[in-house]
């Protein structure tokens, strides 16, 4: 499969501070990409750099295997900023139609292209209104229209949640799941984890420039020791038998939470239902949450005592 | 292609700006004012003017203010056309297209300078109404002289970017218009020919660094007002010398180099 985005080695220094610190990954197309960080970690630095606003200090970024810096290979690209939008005498209509004319499309065909996206972000109401009075919402859904004004096969988008209503959310979703789906390659930048871990297959997690994680989703997230069991049979038996192999049990009626002892595993949480005459008929190895995983990753030591 | 929309939607842009449209108002009041000289009668000193010189002195007035206004104009604008999109994150958008660093810049000072030249465009359009008006006389040397002197735009707009690349946005466009101001003294072609020479003829003589600080300055002035001053002889018709024509030729270097100047700074910087 093509590799959409690469980034080799990448450094970026501003004034004696370090942004981004030998940074190396790669997204391929029809890839969902979670990329995460603190504020200030260096992921908007990152994709500034792919887009040639930010010059690096070292290391290089291929797209499409190609060098960043070509301009004419902005034509398969979309990106949406944190802060979107800075046009606030134009209307969204010939805001869209102005990005589209960029692109090289003539006038007759940038006004139906520019009619699709205001329909695709649902903003029909609010098309031919000045976009200096919008809300932080209308303005994201603006930038995500000119962002996918030329249909991009590589799609960046940073904090492409903040602001939105929950509709709005899921118009992100539907869109990210959309261009994945036509083999089109996203990255996402978020501090919504649970959105990224519902969307990404793979993430790569930064600090202070470097990366700390980065994989497949489901290799990265480990095992926890909690474990969800259903059974037949007396709960009451089954709690006396689970004490004995479990910290922290939770009931339900015949739904346990486990939390395992060190050196338990799921196997012997059958071994107990059957010991105490009960049958399991589901049983689940919690995994660790993309949260878990970044906090794991992220935290300093002693972090959490300074807050 | 790509220059043309930037410049275009920069230009709509400025036009949308209250305090550029108040600007031009407090422009066009001052044009009534000078308007009014047309067809009016003029006397110095109990001499009463004839109905040619008042003619003269009417354009003259209305050529400079027109000239003028679309200078500080320029410069108003300039001094936030490269930078502040840099600063303020706007330029991300165009950036992230398909679209050439220099195009950009070219397009947004391009900008600058159709806005530059449609305000001074509109007072002379006024000029030559109350003209046709009052005198019954179409001034068409003014707007001959107007077009040449839009290269004086050109260079202010190309300076100020310049100062706007490393210096704070005020102190660019002050600077700018200190420049223009500055650069009167150095068009008058007697007083050039005085101070870098002429002055030992008249017996005088000047400490070295008056002398030098003379030859620096006449030498590297920027011919903002040459070039006005140089445009406004055509509305009397008059032919150029090698001095005109070298004053054009001058400015337009100056734009180019000032330009790839400010391009070779505004190339560098992260968005």
């Amino acid at each position: 499969m093509e590799t959409a985005f690469e980034v080799l080695n990448l450094t970026k220094r501003f004034a004696g501070v370090t942004a981004v610190d030998d940074l190396s990954f790669a997204v391929a197309a029809g890839e969902v990409f979670g990329f995460l960080g603190r504020n200030g970690a260096g992921k908007t630095t990152t994709i500034k750099v792919a887009l040639d606003l930010v010059k690096p200090t070292g290391g290089e970024v291929r797209l499409f295997g190609d060098d960043w810096r070509e301009p004419e290979l902005r034509r398969r690209i979309g990106y949406l900023p944190e802060f979107p939008v800075r046009y606030p005498h134009l209307t969204p209509r010939r805001y869209l139609r102005f990005a589209a004319r960029l692109f090289g499309l003539s006038r007759a065909d940038a006004a139906p292209r520019a009619d699709e996206l205001i329909a695709q972000v649902e903003l029909e109401d609010a098309a031919d209104r000045r976009m200096g009075g919008f809300s932080k919402g209308m303005l994201q859904r603006v930038g995500l229209a000119q962002a996918l004004v030329n249909e991009p096969d590589l799609l960046f988008l940073d904090e492409p949640t903040a602001g939105l209503d929950p509709l709005g959310h899921h118009l992100v979703k539907e869109l990210v799941r959309d261009y994945a789906a036509r083999g089109k390659a996203v990255v996402v930048s978020s501090h919504i984890l649970a959105e990224i871990e519902a969307q990404c297959s793979r993430v790569a997690i930064i600090e202070e420039g470097r990366l700390v994680a980065e994989g497949d989703l489901a290799e990265l997230l480990q095992p926890t020791n909690v474990v969800e069991v259903e059974l037949e049979g007396s709960a009451a038996a089954a709690r006396e038998a689970f004490d004995k192999i479990a910290s922290a049990v939770d009931v339900a009626g015949n739904r346990f939470v486990l939390t395992l002892l060190p050196g338990k595993e799921a196997s012997d949480v059958s071994k107990a239902a059957a010991a105490a005459a009960c049958v399991v008929t589901a049983l689940t190895t919690r995994r660790q949450s993309l949260e878990d995983l970044f906090v794991s990753v992220v935290k300093k030591p002693g972090e959490e005592e300074a807050e | 292609m790509t220059v043309w929309l930037v410049a275009w939607e920069y230009f709509k842009r400025a036009f949308a700006s209250r305090t550029l449209v108040a600007f031009g108002v407090v422009g066009i009041l001052f044009l009534i004012v000078a308007g009014c000289l047309f067809g009016a009668q003029l006397q110095s000193g109990g001499r009463v003017y004839g109905a040619e010189e008042q003619l003269s002195i009417a354009r003259a007035a209305s050529y400079h203010i027109a000239v003028g206004w679309g200078i500080l104009f320029a410069v108003m604008l300039a001094m936030g056309a490269a930078s502040r999109p840099l600063e303020d994150g706007s330029a991300q958008f165009l950036l992230s297209k398909p679209v050439r660093r220099s195009h950009v810049l070219l397009g947004q000072l391009l900008g600058v300078f159709l806005t530059a030249l449609a305000a001074a465009a509109a007072l002379a359009a006024l000029a030559s109404a109350l003209s046709l008006l009052r005198a019954h006389v179409f001034p068409g040397t003014l707007w001959l002289a107007v077009a040449v002197a839009s290269l004086s735009f050109a260079l202010a707009v190309a300076l100020v970017a310049f100062f706007s690349m490393f210096l704070p946005r005020v102190v660019a466009g002050m600077l700018g218009i200190i420049i223009y101001l500055a650069s009167f003294p150095a068009a008058i072609g007697s007083l050039r020919d005085f101070m870098t020479g002429g002055y030992k003829e008249a017996g005088l003589e000047f400490p070295w660094y008056v002398r030098w600080g003379a030859e620096v300055y006449f030498a590297a002035a920027p011919p903002i007002a040459g070039v006005q001053l140089r445009a406004a002889e055509l509305l009397k018709q008059q032919r150029w010398d090698v001095d005109g024509w070298l004053t054009v030729v001058t400015a337009a270097v100056y734009v180019v180099v000032f330009f790839v100047a400010t391009w070779a700074l505004y190339a560098r910087r992260d968005v």
